[in-house]
């Protein structure tokens, strides 16, 4: 009676074990991981009480038990979504269902092709004449002042493929995070916040083109077309109410990149407010897809991987199968450390280096088959010669964003000299619209 | 069978038990000072609290949210296991009885931040962190000071304790250490002077701010049984447990717990109440140095008491 309660406590231990283990590996919330582990660890104690093994069981768990609170307590304070509940929405918006939906998987299929960002960008660069940010109609092929203000002239970019009526000004190239679109900055590198690799943030023109033929489901607001007079019209604060009504977090971050991008006109405003929401936070199908590869948890090679992994597996348990046992009738004797040390050698030392081996064949498949789909990282040239350029000589006035110009001078509405862009749009993340609701 | 029928024997017994203890702190807390009233209020509170809604908050973890109150339940369950009623009286005696003891008293704050995490509101996660904060900081002086009476024993298992204190109770000679031990049990389950985790009032009560209906009741009983069991630890640590003239051993037990637990309630009602800041500080300042001294003091003593240090 007692060995079939025996049986039953160890199988459900176990069951509770394996299943908790691979709940930390499958669950977004850190949180929940962190717990799963705990309990994983709680059951082998389990196990070791089942042994005879008091003391190592009570040391188990309070070594296990008080690491991983303190563990989970740092990653609540510090991790920026410990809940995973971003995560989560994220995966619900794009409709992931089935087993996929446990962790942020690879996208399926091919990555969709590279957009041809770079001929538009060269194409308005070339065709790119210059225009008085209030007065859109007077156009000069050369910088200078505008006849009716007296302003200094922007340039302007034709759009390439016959929308001519869509006109806009050649943005310079924002990066922002793919997780945290607040952070806007002009030149690549890496997120403050959270240490990912910042992501072009797409030219409103050619996101708005590119839409046509995306591979993967975006959640988009394809209203956005409708709308595009009515922004033009009433300018800021209708593109503001629009962003809100869309139901996802990164809308919010839109509608920041938005003002940080403010333009002089109400027309580019709302090109820029057009391009944020057509495109979700900015991003082609391309770029959206090199987001989900860096944020997978896992490969399309996975499977591999634990081919591998169960191969090797089985063969740690063949080989402790096949080497012949020693005595275990032994008692405590004298000789009983030195028996022990035989044991260790003589067996358990397989267990041990299978393990290496299995944790080191754990590694090469990462490293071998690591995220081969991820697309090279581009350089800020390639993403656009003249967005780079334009970029590099922006200045705006400290107390009016919407101000942009080519060259340092005063601002035409209070006279303060501008300064260049970066810092105005470094503090546009902290700005008070920038805020997440 | 007889597992079974002895696991339920002990879930039984720290029910009983911490019925006792509900009464108890209506004698002496909360008032009226009424035996019949406090008989009844307990058992009217539970019924109460079986009637009420099982509200869930929005946005809570669901799983982490309902889970948590039986997680604390089963923590103390388990601790109540090695504590020794009467000779031969227990319903599990590993080598490492008190060890045990002391390890488990973790899991049980994590069912508290469990609580406090999954319910989605501020007042949780500070609790959380301050359940957390206090973890750490109480667990070392309650060690220490338990480790007195384990060396005098010269056993952490929880009967022999017992058995040695047969000639002279520990109190006798460890008194600094029986003080630590009691402060840092009211430190464990909570309670009125460094009550700051639950905090009724800045917190709302903190981890249970969200709970309401039979798992609050299942939290209550579980927090009430920690504070019987820790009491029963310390009268197995310092009292000579059921050693006794006269009466049977498990109803000495029984006395001596709940007076212990009775002059305890009483007494911190005297102590004012820590600010958490406090709390942290008289444990790492105060508690830790003087249960390492304590620790010197019973080693010097040992050698010499008579029966000490067999």
């Amino acid at each position: 009676m007692t060995g079939i309660l025996e049986w039953i406590i160890f199988l459900a231990l176990s069951l509770i074990a394996v299943i908790t283990a691979a709940g930390m590996l499958l669950t977004m919330s850190m949180y929940r991981a962190g717990l799963a582990l705990m309990a994983s660890f709680v059951a082998l104690a389990g196990m070791f009480i089942l042994l005879g093994a008091d003391l190592l069981a009570a040391i188990q768990i309070m070594m296990n038990v008080g690491g991983m609170l303190v563990m989970v307590l740092f990653m609540v304070m510090i991790m920026m979504d410990p809940g995973g509940e971003m995560m989560w929405s994220m995966k619900r918006n794009m409709h992931i269902r089935g087993l996929a939906a446990f962790s942020m998987s690879m996208p399926r299929g091919k990555p969709p092709e590279e957009e041809p960002s770079q001929e538009n960008e060269q194409h308005a660069a070339q065709t790119a004449d210059w225009t008085c940010p209030m007065h859109p109609e007077v156009r000069q092929p050369d910088p200078g002042k505008c006849p009716k203000c007296g302003m200094s002239l922007i340039p302007r970019t034709a759009i390439a493929n016959g929308e001519a009526e869509h006109e806009s000004v050649t943005q310079p190239q924002v990066y922002t995070c793919p997780m945290h679109p607040e952070v806007p900055q002009d030149h690549p590198g890496n997120c403050p916040k959270c240490g990912m690799a910042l992501i072009p943030a797409q030219d409103p023109a050619s996101a708005g083109q590119s839409d046509s033929h995306e591979g993967l489901s975006m959640p988009m607001h394809q209203q956005s077309d409708e709308q595009d007079s009515h922004a033009m019209q009433s300018g800021h604060k209708l593109n503001t109410s629009h962003m809100s009504d869309g139901d996802h977090e990164m809308n919010m971050s839109g509608h920041d990149m938005n003002t940080s991008n403010m333009s002089s006109s109400d027309h580019q405003m709302q090109m820029s407010g057009h391009g944020m929401t057509m495109s979700h936070m900015g991003m082609t199908p391309r770029q959206y897809y090199d987001m989900m590869v860096g944020m997978a948890m896992s490969t399309t090679q996975l499977p591999w991987a634990i081919v591998l992994g169960m191969i090797s597996a089985l063969l740690l348990i063949i080989l402790v199968i096949l080497t012949p046992w020693p005595q275990a009738t032994v008692g405590p004797t004298q000789d009983a450390t030195n028996a022990v040390g035989n044991l260790l050698l003589s067996r358990y030392m397989i267990g041990f280096e299978g393990a290496a081996f299995l944790i080191l064949a754990g590694i090469a498949g990462a490293v071998i088959l690591a995220k081969r789909e991820r697309a090279p990282v581009q350089e800020p040239e390639v993403m656009g010669a003249g967005a780079a350029k334009s970029s590099a000589q922006i200045y705006t006035c400290p107390m009016h964003p919407e101000i942009r110009q080519q060259e340092p001078g005063e601002c035409p509405r209070c006279g303060m000299s501008l300064v260049p862009a970066e810092e105005t749009s470094d503090s546009g993340g902290q700005s008070p619209q920038g805020g997440h609701a | 069978m007889n597992t079974i029928v002895l696991a339920l024997l002990v879930l039984v017994c720290l029910l009983v038990g911490t019925y006792g203890i509900a009464v108890l702190q209506q004698l002496i807390l909360l008032g009226p000072r009424r035996a019949g009233a406090a008989l009844q209020w307990p058992i009217a509170n539970a019924l109460l609290l079986l009637r009420q809604e099982d509200l869930m908050p929005r946005g809570a973890d669901g799983f982490l949210f309902r889970s948590a109150p039986f997680i604390a339940l089963a923590v103390v369950s388990l601790t109540a296991l090695v504590i020794p009623l009467g000779p031969h009286l227990i319903g599990f005696d590993p080598s490492i009885g008190l060890f045990y003891f002391v390890v488990l008293l973790s899991p049980f704050v994590v069912s508290l931040m469990n609580a406090g995490w999954s319910q989605n509101s501020k007042e949780g996660l500070f609790s959380t962190f301050r359940a957390a904060a206090y973890l750490v900081s109480y667990e070392v002086p309650l060690g220490f000071a338990a480790i007195g009476p384990v060396m005098a024993a010269q056993s952490l298992s929880t009967q022999r304790i017992v058995e040695t204190q047969a000639g002279l109770w520990y109190v006798v000679w460890q008194p600094l250490g029986l003080v630590i031990y009691l402060l840092a049990a009211l430190f464990v389950t909570f309670r009125h002077p460094f009550d700051s985790a639950l905090a009724g009032d800045e917190l709302e009560g903190g981890v249970f701010a969200e709970y309401s209906g039979p798992r609050l009741l299942l939290f209550k009983i579980a927090l009430d049984a920690i504070f019987l069991i820790l009491m029963a630890m310390g009268v197995v640590l310092f009292f000579g447990g059921w050693q006794g003239p006269w009466l049977p051993g498990p109803v000495w037990f029984v006395l001596k717990t709940f007076l212990l637990a009775g002059i305890v309630l009483w007494a911190a009602r005297f102590l004012p109440r820590l600010r958490h800041d406090q709390i942290l500080s008289l444990s790492w300042k105060i508690l830790l140095p003087a249960s390492l001294l304590n620790i010197t003091l019973v080693g010097i003593l040992t050698l010499f008491i008579p029966g000490g240090g067999r």
